[in-house]
């Protein structure tokens, strides 16, 4: 994915649909890193940047390593917080829809059904599963409050 | 403002794994992209100037993936309890199109203006729930399914924060989806209100456009329609009552007209007493009498609101896009971010007024 340089003509005009990224943070372990590559690799698919910020000693270390094209190392200082992080990375990309993650649960996200919806390539349909939100509450055992009254001030 | 109001949303007792939190730029200058991002699962960045808040809003219901999309303006910090609410709400009625909570009774801190906006928005909420015909976007939610439905907030006429979650609601509604005010689903208005931004805004982006499109469709007839309750009405002619005999008073100079003038006035107060009782219970006494004058204004602005409206509905009918707007629409090649889009079950595009269009 390109980044828009100056002088250059303005690549914005030709797209015909947002340009994500996804922000992946790790703090320490090499799993995170695993975690981070394995969802570059499908993203790339997409055209996806991914950028992972991760402690310097960790991003050096992995940036020799050959990963996917669309993967990107920052490194960050380990102290650094996640606020700080994200504004780095919101820095560092030019896109337009930009996703933040733990890099821990990259793995866990769907990005075959995520990355679309969020290119407006798919859009999220009409039948979207209603039923589905009052199971969830009540396996997550939200407490669910009392019908409003009607009217009283 | 921003930072608080992610906070706030990020303190909400529903779990986190239910929902995702989608902040959308809207051409901010002053970093508030930044902060956003600290908070967020997903920023939208829409470049160039600010593109007004329903194309803003239809891009981030675009980006995101969840049967129900709450929208939450940048100056209201939810409370705690907010998403659960509304999460229970649409798990207990799938039917539901779309429903939205209103302002606490909370930020004194603001000045006499903004508390008495904040107060008055409260007491109509609450004393108006239960079904709903129109829909407010501070703090809305409404289910995917009906917002693709009605074509999503009309992004093409309202290119300014105005009526455009009113004119959405009323859509909903013609085709039949419900829509519910529940005013336990709270935020606290952070926005500090001056007379001069409340006349503008109340007169020409609020009560001006949607008289406009009261006239051109008329009254369901049924409650729930907020700003046209028959006593807000009632009022409202008093006031413009009171008022004509005020300018007769003085162009005839006649003392006996100004003082039915003020009798007029005096029957307003009296007929919002029950407003007025609400704000001394909240703020004391001295608040209360200090918002008479605040009330009859704002009263007086309604009625120039609703004869300037009905001027604007004879001469032009239905407010419609810039010719830039227009221009860029019919050309139509597909780009992102898209040029605003034209919905064909606009509001505006039936009855009365869609004939005037030009």
């Amino acid at each position: 994915m390109t980044q828009p340089t100056p002088g250059e003509t303005n690549p914005r005009e030709a797209r015909d649909h947002p340009e994500f990224a996804v922000v992946l943070i790790a703090r320490a372990a090499t799993e995170e890193l695993n975690a981070a590559v394995q969802a570059a690799t499908v993203l790339a698919g997409y055209g996806v940047e991914v950028l992972l910020l991760a402690p310097s000693e960790l991003a050096s270390a992995a940036a020799a390593e050959s990963g996917p094209a669309n993967l990107r190392w920052i490194a960050i200082a380990p102290d650094t917080d996640v606020t700080d992080c994200r504004a780095q990375a919101l820095a560092e990309t030019g896109a337009d829809v930009i996703e933040f993650v733990d890099a821990r649960l990259a793995p866990l996200i769907s990005w075959d059904e995520v990355a679309p919806v969020r290119l407006g390539i798919v859009e999220v349909g009409w039948g979207a599963p209603m039923t589905a939100l009052r199971a969830s509450l009540e396996r997550l055992a939200v407490p669910e409050p009392d019908e409003p009254s009607a009217g009283a001030v | 403002m921003i930072g608080r109001c992610l906070q706030a949303l990020i303190a909400s007792d529903l779990p986190r794994a239910l929902w995702e939190l989608i902040v959308v730029d809207d051409g901010s200058r002053d970093g508030s992209v930044s902060i956003a991002a600290g908070h967020a699962d997903v920023v939208v960045r829409l470049p160039g100037p600010p593109h007004g808040p329903a194309y803003a809003r239809n891009r981030g219901a675009e980006a995101s993936l969840g049967p129900v999309i709450v929208f939450v303006d940048a100056d209201v910090c939810v409370h705690a309890d907010a998403l659960r609410r509304i999460a229970w709400a649409f798990a207990r009625r799938p039917e539901l199109g779309a429903m939205f909570g209103s302002y606490d009774a909370d930020s004194p801190q603001l000045g006499d203006i903004s508390q008495y906006r904040n107060l008055r928005h409260h007491y109509a909420f609450r004393r108006e729930a239960g079904a709903a015909e129109t829909f407010w976007a501070a703090l809305g939610a409404v289910r995917r399914e009906a917002f693709l439905h009605a074509g999503q907030f009309d992004e093409w006429r309202f290119s300014r924060p105005q009526i455009e979650d009113v004119e959405l609601g009323y859509r909903l509604r013609r085709l039949g989806y419900p829509i519910g005010l529940d005013p336990t689903v709270q935020g606290t208005h952070l926005k500090r209100w001056t007379l001069r931004g409340v006349v503008r805004r109340d007169l020409f982006d609020r009560s001006i456009p949607w008289i406009r499109l009261r006239l051109a469709h008329g009254s369901s007839g049924r409650p729930g329609q907020l700003l046209f309750r028959p006593s807000e009405w009632t009022d409202t002619a008093l006031m413009g009552l009171a008022f004509l005999l005020l300018v007769l008073a003085a162009l005839a100079r006649l003392p006996a007209l100004a003082a039915l003038a003020g009798v007029v006035a005096g029957a307003v107060v009296i007929s919002s007493v029950r407003l007025f009782w609400f704000f001394g219970r909240r703020r004391g006494l001295v608040f209360a009498l200090r918002m008479v004058p605040v009330h009859l204004l704002y009263h007086l602005l309604s009625s120039l609101a609703a004869a300037w409206a009905w001027v604007l509905y004879q001469l032009l009918g239905a407010p419609t896009a810039s010719a830039t707007v227009r221009a860029q629409s019919e050309a139509g090649p597909r780009r992102w971010p898209p040029h605003p889009r034209r919905t064909e079950a606009s509001f505006w595009m039936e009855g009365g007024a869609g004939r005037r269009e030009g």
